[in-house]
């Protein structure tokens, strides 16, 4: 599938390459220009402008070599194109942020673990949850295709509809709204209920973030006595004064007076109501006012204040901390995949079944293990992809992975599909090229940037057709 | 019996490969099966090691029925084979590819035991174990293709045609090296088309004609048969 591709450029005259080659080169350099001509003299130099453009791209392009890893391995073993990969980074994504969200509320604000133990643990559950899917998908959709012998569109029409099967489930219990990642901030409320307004032996409830709380069944047509404090982790507030919930009212509103009001925790109003759902449930809630924000907001996961590398001033060359993180987890990440790939058995073994599936199988192996276990690994790899992305982008959603998929898939193309140092050339040619272009010659926000870049990366298939480090015969032997 | 068929039979969709093939081999011995393009040869070694299923008949090895077992699983218990057109990896390199042969030991130093008695007998392995597999002469990757079996150190050695395509001197010395292989005492399956030499160096042999055993004996009667000197020895 994609070799056709590499086939077909290679099969164009080579005059009708380079003219095209040419010719976008001319309309890039031409609209530079223009751009350039017009912008003036003011503002910072173009040394530190383009070495800023760069390390930004280099971040970038870290997290697309990490996405682009999955497309070219998957590639390599079973001739698949995993389009649910990206959604395989959202998800990844999505792990991090709630068991950032758990462990921040139950471990960080406890005093249990420091915060930077709560962001790699997060980073793991993020890595984990992507390579179980990694491994849930390869079983249950991409296997019972493979094992039939069906065509490689059909593997390709699964992965598709997989991966708007998964933005939808993420659409309905993630809801589509992009939230901020990390949690910006905490407060943690514990509601105590007992029968006396002394609160001898009461029952305890946690409610994290939200100022609502549905009672458990047991509380339904009762009186009770209800008590709320907040804590975050700028500290608590004291009992909010006992409020009777009343067993035959429907609704009430409290509002404390001003002696509840010390410190910057307080909560100002309690409020209950009743109501009947459509399956006849009563339904009993409570909710409490958020006491002042501005006490509350949540810590930086990781220090926003960059760090000057040379100049100062606006000529300064800047990298921030969540960069160096990326730059950091990126190149862990490849150098134990490259001492994995090159230096243990199941590495050799898993090279091996993208060269021949049959052999493998006569080397005593389950050919199907290392399929599997490659889904792991590079769902894996998506995964960090993703909590680095949360953390760099501070923003999730359920389809944020349509265009670093897209992106990751033309780096993996780029680079020579099928070869892993490929993606990471590819996806780091990606990343720097698209910020050179978003900052030196199109708005950033406009669609044009995007349609430059796939021109400047057309150009290099045209100039190299197998790809930057693809083997000049594209054919498999 | 340390392997048998019985009325093996295999279908790919119509066209019926295998109509009935039985088959025993001695442990100790070096049995032939010889045949015409498109007899069915392959099929045969493929049914045995489990890479294609058969439709019918059964094959025992050790006298278990092995029957339809995944390959892995197989190669695991002692089955090894050196398929046809060899299938080395050509992007690891030679040591990866004999590596990748003794990938079920765990025993690192057995692992190198096995290395060096397998470039004692190819010593041209021995000279271009960083060489990548693709890049050996078409000779070389036969002997990849066979010492990367012998790593397995399998107790049936199954041979799909190792003397295709190549140069005489070259077939005399893969056939030089089964010999030896033989008089240490290998149990051998060697398909091939080389009737001639195949006959000469094994102990009994089946000659397949479109899916069925048409003839068997030692390969020395056999040799000495009309038919087959008529038909396979180009007599
Ligand atoms: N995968 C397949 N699908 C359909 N038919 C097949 C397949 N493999 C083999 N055949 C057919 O089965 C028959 C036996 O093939 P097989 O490869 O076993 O022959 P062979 O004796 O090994 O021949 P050769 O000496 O050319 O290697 C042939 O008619 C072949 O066309
Ligand atoms: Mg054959």
């Amino acid at each position: 599938m994609i070799e056709g591709f590499y086939r077909a450029i290679a099969r164009l005259p080579w005059w009708l390459r380079w003219s095209l080659a040419a010719l976008i080169l001319g309309v890039v350099v031409g609209f530079v220009g223009s751009v350039q001509a017009a912008q003036g003299e003011a503002g910072p130099g173009l040394l530190p402008q383009f070495l800023n453009h760069f390390i930004n791209g280099l971040a970038l392009g870290c997290i697309y070599a990490l996405i682009a890893l999955g497309f070219t391995m998957i590639y390599a073993v079973v001739e698949l194109l995993q389009f649910a990969h990206a959604d395989i980074f959202m998800l990844g994504s999505f792990g991090a942020y709630f068991a950032l969200r758990w462990g921040i509320s139950n471990l960080y604000l406890e005093g249990a673990v420091p915060l930077w133990a709560v962001v790699v643990m997060a980073a793991l559950v993020g890595m984990a949850v992507a390579g179980l899917l990694g491994y849930l998908v390869e079983k249950l959709a991409y296997r019972p295709l493979r094992l039939r012998g069906a065509a490689p569109v059909a593997g390709l029409i699964a992965a598709i509809g997989l991966s708007i099967m998964l933005q939808n489930l993420a659409n309905i219990f993630f809801s589509p709204d992009p939230r901020s990642f990390p949690p910006q901030s905490f407060v943690i409320y514990q509601l105590e209920v007992a029968d006396t307004p002394d609160f001898q032996r009461p029952r305890r409830f946690r409610v994290v973030n939200q100022t609502a709380w549905q009672a458990p069944e047991e509380l339904m047509g009762r009186d009770f006595y209800l008590r709320i404090k907040a804590r975050s982790q700028r500290g608590e507030s004291a009992f909010s004064p006992p409020v009777k919930v009343e067993g035959r009212e429907s609704a009430r509103f409290i509002r404390f007076g001003e002696e509840a009001q010390e410190g910057g925790l307080s909560i100002g109003f309690v409020s209950y109501s009743r109501r009947v759902d459509e399956r006849g449930r009563q339904l009993l809630t409570i909710s409490w006012e958020k006491p002042p924000l501005d006490a509350i907001s949540f810590p930086e996961l990781v220090p926003r204040t960059p760090l000057t590398l040379m100049g100062s001033g606006v000529d300064a060359v800047t990298v921030t901390p969540v960069q160096l993180i990326i730059f950091a987890g990126t190149l862990v990440l490849f150098l134990v995949l490259f001492i994995l790939l090159y230096r243990t058995q199941l590495g050799i073994a898993l090279r091996g079944v993208s060269q021949d599936p049959m052999a493998i199988k006569l080397m005593g192996v389950d050919a199907d293990t290392i399929v599997s276990f490659t889904f792991v690994l590079v769902s894996a790899s998506a995964g960090l992809a993703g909590v680095l992305w949360g953390l760099y982008l501070v923003q999730i959603f359920p389809l944020m992975g349509l265009f670093p998929g897209i992106k990751s898939i033309v780096a993996a193309v780029v680079g020579g599909m099928g070869n892993v140092p490929g993606a990471v050339v590819g996806g780091l040619t990606v990343g720097v090229l698209e910020n050179l272009v978003k900052g030196f010659i199109a708005d950033r926000y406009s669609p044009l940037a995007d349609a430059i870049v796939f021109l400047l990366l057309i150009l290099i298939l045209l100039v190299k057709p197998s790809g930057l480090l693809g083997s000049p015969k594209v054919e498999k032997v | 019996m340390v392997l048998e068929t019985e009325d093996l039979r295999v279908d790919y969709g119509h066209v019926r490969a295998l109509r009935g093939v039985s088959l025993k081999v001695r442990r100790g011995s070096l049995v032939t099966l010889i045949g015409a393009n498109g007899a069915g040869k392959s099929t045969t070694l493929k049914a045995i090691i489990g890479l294609v299923r058969p439709s019918g008949g059964r094959v025992f090895f050790e006298n278990r029925d092995i029957t339809g077992r995944p390959t892995h699983k197989l190669v695991a218990q002692g089955l090894s084979l050196v398929p046809e057109g060899r299938h080395i990896f050509p992007d690891l390199t030679v040591r990866e590819n004999l590596k990748l042969g003794a990938l079920l030991i765990r025993d690192r130093r057995e692992e190198e035991r096995r290395l060096a008695e397998v470039m004692e007998m190819f010593p041209r392995l021995g000279e271009r174990l960083n060489q990548k597999g693709g890049t050996l002469s078409g000779g070389e990757q036969q002997m990849l293709a066979i010492a990367r079996a012998l790593m397995q150190k399998p107790k049936v050695l199954l041979l799909d045609e190792p003397s295709l395509g190549l140069a005489p001197n070259l077939v005399q010395l893969i056939f030089e090296k089964l010999e030896e292989l033989k008089r240490g005492g290998a149990t051998i399956l060697l398909v091939e088309q080389n009737a001639y030499q195949a006959l000469r160096i094994a102990d009994y042999a089946y000659v397949l004609e479109t899916g069925r055993i048409a003839l068997e004996g030692p390969a020395k009667a056999l040799a000495e048969d009309r038919r087959v000197i008529e038909h396979y020895l180009g007599g």
